[in-house]
This record gives structure tokens, C-alpha cells and sequence, in this order.
């Protein structure tokens, strides 16, 4: 099968004078089929935004790169321009807050024209028509006015549709959207999610979702990959994983989430916070952490294992639960 | 009975440039001693403008607040400290809460230097059980508030509006900043704490599922408005206002949302 999105081993290390300084990704493996959904979930630190920057070729200075990601059968990581000639055209980002996405001095319209001139030569008069169709596509009601706007004159909605617009101006072949509905109403980012599953419909981009909202992903994806500590550590359909989650990790997040049946009962929370310096880790990452944990965690690294048909998790014990 | 607190249509308006906005439109509602009321609603529907009127950290345009009975609008200036000394309040940004320059021990002791006259050792202690009982360590009382985690600021938070021994705390977004693994933590702790110092809380979320976890009762709020109250059970299951049914349909966790967006086409190309 063709992938659109293809992340093998992906190695992150921060450097500091010549020296490791730390290591937030620890050998990330994701895929994304065109067309397809998938949601990346995980705490606070995990690795999440780190691999959606990688991606997008936009890792801080001092980041150090192994492994390899090829977007539609091309390495990106070959040349160091790589990601960056791919960006806006075959992949495209939507930021968590859309209120501070957009420079506040310069109208919608202006800034998505600037998008077009950058990627597809054509007459001002040209990429309004097409900023304007792209406008409605989103379902925002008088297009007309949303291109002479200013970020500040549109609600949070508003800017969230026009950003989704922006970023599909060049109809990309994968989105990735960086929490999308974090900062929006309920009522809201219903709406916007409904949009993007309409979208990918007429389109068939597929999406990379990062969410640390488990309902969200519940909602929309197709495929999940949960991340701890730089790595993915199971992953599978949406239905699979979170209806029968095998690594205690996958669990414990379910749990924490109140729910109509936890009514009067304590939450099950993880106990303790995600490492915050990946290096010199034996063992399993999440093994301090974990209810489930034995001896035999501290020492032994577990990696992917497949649990039952399309379904992955990466825990020594996963097949006991 | 009295309720703990009794607010009596409460107006909030505010002006500019002559034009009014009404961002809370006469609310009534009353918190039982050891209750739980949440209130929900999207942003911009007065649900923490309320609850600063109802401490009289803002004073309402109209309407009454009453605590224990005491009608806080009547108060002199040294009356309405004593009486705020029995409330505490909680900051949805649990970071931007605290004095960045303040180390927690300053952190803590704050509110005890304004309200108690407890010093020297007697502080001390004071400030180390409050620590403990919100499940920090001591180590963590030589710290500045940027080398915490969110958690543990929220945690620091919790401790400050514990401090006085409040019957009454206020939470405005406890969690909203936070993961959903250490809002476990601190929802588990808010409940604990509750039961064994027989405290109410004023819940103020977005999150339904939060609201209905931690709430006896539930009041939906709309443009400066109580749309709905009930007990909680009622509210969530039985919903009679329109809008609440919206609400709760567009929660993600929601059964109806779940089948509704399961229903969209699935991608032209899956190959």
C-alpha cells in the first residue's frame, strides 16, 4: 500500500556544545494512507507537536534530526530544504490558537494572497476570486468580508474556518492540525470538526491530528497512535484502541477522563507527570509510572508488538489485560 | 435553612463608549452548606463575571450576594475582609495565578499574613500541612513558580485558597490548562478535600463531563443568563432547555455526537 506519510525511526536530540542535552523523540514510527485520519494523543511533553514540526521541517535550531520521513513516496529529509518546498503545498499546518496564528496588522485576504503568490503565480484580481471560493468552501458566511478583515474583527470560529481555509489554498495532501479545537467552544469546535470531516470527504487529504483530547479523536479518526516519552506506544483503529487498549498507558488516559459511569467515584489518574529528560532511560519509560509494572519493565525496552489484527502497543504485559 | 451563599438577581453591566453590555442579567441561585454547583457555558456568558459578584471582588450593578446570611453589598471595607477570609478562590491559568518572583512558602503564607495572626514558626507549620494536604512535599516550598509543573502550581493554588479555612471556594476553569491524566489528579483531590473539610464549592467549566463529575447541582448560563438549574443527575439526563440539549450534544464525549459524526461519508479514496 502507498503511503501518503511515512515516519520511520524518527530521532529528535536537542544539542548543546557537542553534548546531547536531551532526547524528546525516541524513534517515532507513524503512517498516514491518503485519505486518512490520524489522531496523535498523548500528555503534555510527549512528543506530540515535536513530531508534527519534524514533518513540516520547522524543528528549532539545535535539533538534531535521524531517521527518516518521506511524504508521498519522497524522502524529506534527503536535502535540507526538503519539508520546506513540500510546505503549503502538499502539506499544510492549522495551529492550536487561531486568535495568534494570524499577524494582527494585515487583513485575511492579504495574508492568504501572500500564501498564493508564494505557491501559484497569479493576478491579484485571480487569487481574490480563488481566496474568496476557498472562503466559502469553509462555510464562512460572506467571504467578501472576511478577506477585508482583521484578525481581531472575527470571532475564534471565524478565524479557525479562515485558517483551514489558508491552509488548503494549495490543496495539500496531508493537514495537520495541532490541537484544532483546544481553544474553542464545545458548540464550536463541533462545527469545526464536522467541517474537516466534510472536507477531507470533497478532498481526500489526509489528516495528522494532535490532540491531547481523547473525545475529540474518538469523534474523527480513523487510526490512533498514542505517544510516551518520544515514542508511539500503541496504536491501531480508533474502535480498537479505544474500546480494548492494551499498554496500561493507553488505559490510565481513558480512565482519567470523567465520564457519566464515574460519577461518584475517584478518577483513575496516572500517578506522577512524563519525564521531562529522555536520556539514560533502561527499560520502559512509562515504568514508574505504571500499576502494571514489574521487574522485568526497569530492564527490558519494549517496542511494538502486534496484539491483534492492526492493532499495536508496545508493553511486555500487553498480553495479559 | 440559609443557604451558604444566596445571590439574589444579580445585573452586571458594563459600558463603553455608551453602548451597554449586560454581561450578567439577573441571576439568582443559592449553594447549600457542602454543595457542589457547577456552572456552565461558552465563553462570553457571564459565568465568571457572576462569580466575581457573588464575591464582590467586582461589584454587581445590582442584586444581592450573601454570604452565610451576611449581605456582602453592606459590608465596610474591614467587614467584607473578614467575611472573604471564609471564601477562597481558584485560577483557570494556575501558573499566571502565582507571583512569579514568590517562592511557594511566600506563596502560601500570603493569605495567612492578611487573614490570621499567625507568625514565625506557627506559620511555618501551618503553611507545611496546608502543603501536605494538597500533596506537595516540603522540598517543594523552596521553589519558584516556574520550576513546577502545571499541576503542582494548581496544586500551590489550591493550598493559597485553603489557607483561611473557607467554607466557600470558587474554582473558575480549574483544569481547563491541563492534562487530562493531572486533572484526574486534581479533581480527585478538589473531592477529598471537600469531604474532609466540609467545604462547597462554585464550579465554574466549559466542561461538561468536569461539571457533572464534581457537581451536586448544575446551572446553565446563556448571555448573562440562567437558562437551566437543577440537580445534576436531572440536568444531564433530563435536559429541558433547548439549549442545554445543544450542549450537551456537542460535548465530546457524547454518546449522540459519537453516532452523529460517525454517520459522515467516509474518505472517496482509501486505497
Amino acid at each position: 500500500m502507498n503511503q501518503l506519510l511515512e515516519v520511520r525511526d524518527l530521532e529528535i536530540e536537542f544539542m548543546d556544545r557537542g553534548a546531547v542535552t536531551n532526547r524528546p523523540l525516541r524513534g517515532v514510527n507513524l503512517t498516514i494512507a491518503p485519505g486518512e485520519i490520524l489522531g496523535v494523543v498523548g500528555e503534555t511533553g510527549c512528543g506530540k507537536s515535536l513530531t508534527g514540526l519534524a514533518i513540516l521541517g520547522l524543528l528549532p535550531n539545535g535539533a538534531k534530526q535521524l531517521g527518516t520521513i518521506a511524504l508521498d513516496g519522497t524522502l524529506t529529509t534527503d536535502t535540507p530544504h526538503g519539508a520546506a518546498s513540500l510546505r503549503g503545498k502538499v502539506i499544510s499546518l492549522v495551529f492550536q490558537n487561531p486568535g495568534t496564528a494570524f499577524n494582527p496588522v494585515f487583513t485575511l485576504g492579504q495574508q492568504m494572497r501572500d500564501v498564493l503568490k508564494r505557491h501559484k503565480p497569479m493576478s491579484r484580481a485571480e487569487a481574490r476570486e480563488h481566496v474568496l471560493r476557498q472562503l466559502g468552501l469553509v462555510q464562512l458566511p460572506d467571504p467578501e468580508r472576511v478577506f477585508d478583515s482583521y484578525p481581531h474583527e472575527l470571532s475564534g470560529g471565524m478565524l479557525q474556518r479562515a485558517m483551514i481555509a489558508m491552509a488548503l489554498l494549495c490543496e495539500p495532501r496531508l493537514l495537520i492540525l495541532d490541537e484544532p479545537t483546544t481553544a474553542l467552544d464545545v458548540t464550536v469546535a463541533k462545527k469545526i470538526l464536522e467541517l474537516i470531516l466534510e472536507l477531507r470527504s470533497t478532498f481526500g487529504f489526509g489528516v495528522m491530528l494532535i490532540s491531547h483530547n481523547l473525545g475529540v479523536v474518538r469523534n474523527i479518526c480513523d487510526r490512533v497512535a498514542v505517544l510516551y516519552a518520544g515514542r508511539v506506544i500503541e496504536t491501531g483503529t480508533t474502535e480498537d484502541v479505544l474500546a480494548s487498549p492494551r499498554h496500561p498507558y493507553t488505559r490510565g488516559l481513558l480512565g482519567a477522563l470523567p465520564g457519566p459511569d464515574s460519577v461518584g467515584r475517584p478518577l483513575v489518574a496516572i500517578p506522577g507527570s512524563v519525564p521531562s529528560r529522555l536520556l539514560g532511560i533502561n527499560g520502559c519509560a512509562f515504568a514508574n509510572r505504571c500499576a502494571m509494572a514489574i521487574e522485568q519493565c526497569l530492564s527490558s525496552d519494549p517496542t511494538l508488538q502486534p496484539v491483534a489484527q492492526d492493532h499495536e502497543a508496545a508493553c511486555i504485559r500487553s498480553a495479559e489485560s | 435553612m440559609t443557604a451558604l451563599l444566596q445571590l439574589t438577581n444579580i445585573v452586571k453591566t458594563f459600558r463603553k463608549q455608551g453602548n451597554a453590555f449586560h454581561a450578567v442579567d439577573g441571576v439568582s441561585l443559592a449553594i447549600e452548606s457542602g454543595q457542589t454547583f457547577g456552572l456552565v457555558g461558552e465563553s462570553g456568558s457571564g459565568k465568571s463575571t457572576l462569580a466575581r459578584c457573588a464575591l464582590r471582588l467586582i461589584p454587581p450593578t445590582s442584586g444581592t450576594s450573601e454570604l452565610d446570611g451576611q449581605d456582602l453589598g453592606a459590608m465596610s471595607r474591614a467587614q467584607l475582609r473578614r467575611a472573604r477570609a471564609d471564601t477562597g478562590m481558584v485560577f483557570q491559568n494556575p501558573v499566571a495565578a502565582l507571583n512569579p518572583r514568590m517562592r511557594v512558602q511566600a506563596l502560601v503564607a500570603e493569605p495567612l499574613l492578611t487573614h490570621t495572626k499567625l507568625r514565625g514558626p506557627a506559620l511555618q507549620a501551618r503553611v507545611r500541612e496546608l502543603l501536605d494536604r494538597v500533596g506537595l512535599a516540603a522540598e517543594h516550598a523552596q521553589r519558584l513558580p516556574h520550576q513546577l509543573s502545571g499541576g503542582q502550581c494548581q496544586r500551590v493554588g489550591i493550598a493559597r485558597a485553603l489557607a483561611t479555612n473557607p467554607k466557600l471556594i470558587v474554582l473558575d476553569e480549574p483544569t481547563s490548562a491541563l492534562d487530562v491524566s493531572v486533572q484526574a489528579q486534581i479533581l480527585n483531590l478538589l473531592r477529598e478535600l471537600r469531604e474532609q473539610h466540609e467545604l462547597s464549592y462554585l464550579l465554574i467549566s466549559h466542561d461538561l463531563e468536569v461539571v457533572r463529575y464534581m457537581s451536586d447541582y448544575v446551572g446553565v448560563m446563556r448571555q448573562g443568563q440562567l437558562l437551566e438549574e437543577g440537580p445534576s443527575a436531572d440536568v444531564f439526563t433530563n435536559p429541558r432547555h433547548d439549549y442545554t440539549r445543544e450542549l450537551l450534544d456537542a460535548s465530546p464525549g457524547s454518546r449522540r455526537n459519537r453516532q452523529l459524526l460517525a454517520g459522515a461519508e467516509p474518505a472517496p479514496i482509501h486505497l
